[in-house]
């Protein structure tokens, strides 16, 4: 039980791998898509695209600024992209983990994309979440046994 | 399970917030509190919301740059 809370996006994008991943650490690139919105109008985008390097992308939204923190854990091009990721309201140290995965798939790539919030990786103040994350893990281990 | 263990469980739930305990003469008495519980769908919701429209413009800017180098 690594991580309890998971999001997985899938899909179908028509450019190679390459072009894909480079996307995500073109700065020219990732402030046209990453984090924007339709009503949003950006303000920062500064990459340092490399392992240990920083990312703040932020993005003004009717006056009030969303900024978006992310730190490359691995970069592996054109395969993985796995980022530690931040983000307004919660707290600087509050990380969650993003990881970009990328095959080629006829012309184009299937890319797939996890949001994960996992003890591991965060140092989480709200009491409430350790203990979601804790529950989990628990009603895991109850199914584990009931399956063994 | 064993009541122990039952016990223990309840416990991680309290600890969790997501139980209060309530002592009532011999008896344990247990309310849900699922406030925890909907903050963490409301988590998965509000970023699966916000990805799709990322990954939308992402699409749309590779389709943009493929169309803009052929021409």
């Amino acid at each position: 039980m690594t991580a309890p809370i998971v999001l997985a996006v899938t899909r179908e994008i028509a450019a190679p791998p390459e072009r894909v991943f480079d996307a995500w650490l073109d700065p020219a690139q990732a402030g046209q898509f990453l984090f924007r919105t339709d009503e949003g109008e950006l303000v920062t985008c500064e990459i340092d695209a490399r392992v240990g390097g920083r990312a703040t992308i932020v993005e003004r939204r009717g006056g009030v600024d969303a900024r978006h923190r992310l730190k490359f854990e691995e970069i592996d091009r054109p395969r993985r992209l796995v980022m530690l990721f931040s983000a307004d309201p919660a707290a600087e140290s509050e990380w969650t983990r993003v990881t970009i995965t990328l095959a080629p798939s006829g012309a184009g790539s299937t890319l797939t994309l996890t949001h994960e919030m996992a003890p591991q990786w965060a140092e989480y103040e709200d009491r409430t979440r350790e203990g979601w994350t804790m529950i989990l893990g628990n009603l895991a281990r109850i199914l584990e046994r009931h399956h063994g | 399970m064993s009541f122990a263990g039952a016990s223990k469980h309840v416990r991680a739930l309290e600890k969790a917030g997501l139980v209060e305990r309530r002592k009532a003469g011999r008896q344990m008495l247990c309310r849900l509190r699922a406030e925890p519980l909907r903050e963490a769908e409301a988590w998965l919701r509000q970023w699966e919301k916000a990805w799709t429209v990322s990954l939308d413009k992402l699409e749309a800017l590779l389709r943009d740059r493929k169309g803009g180098e052929q021409a």
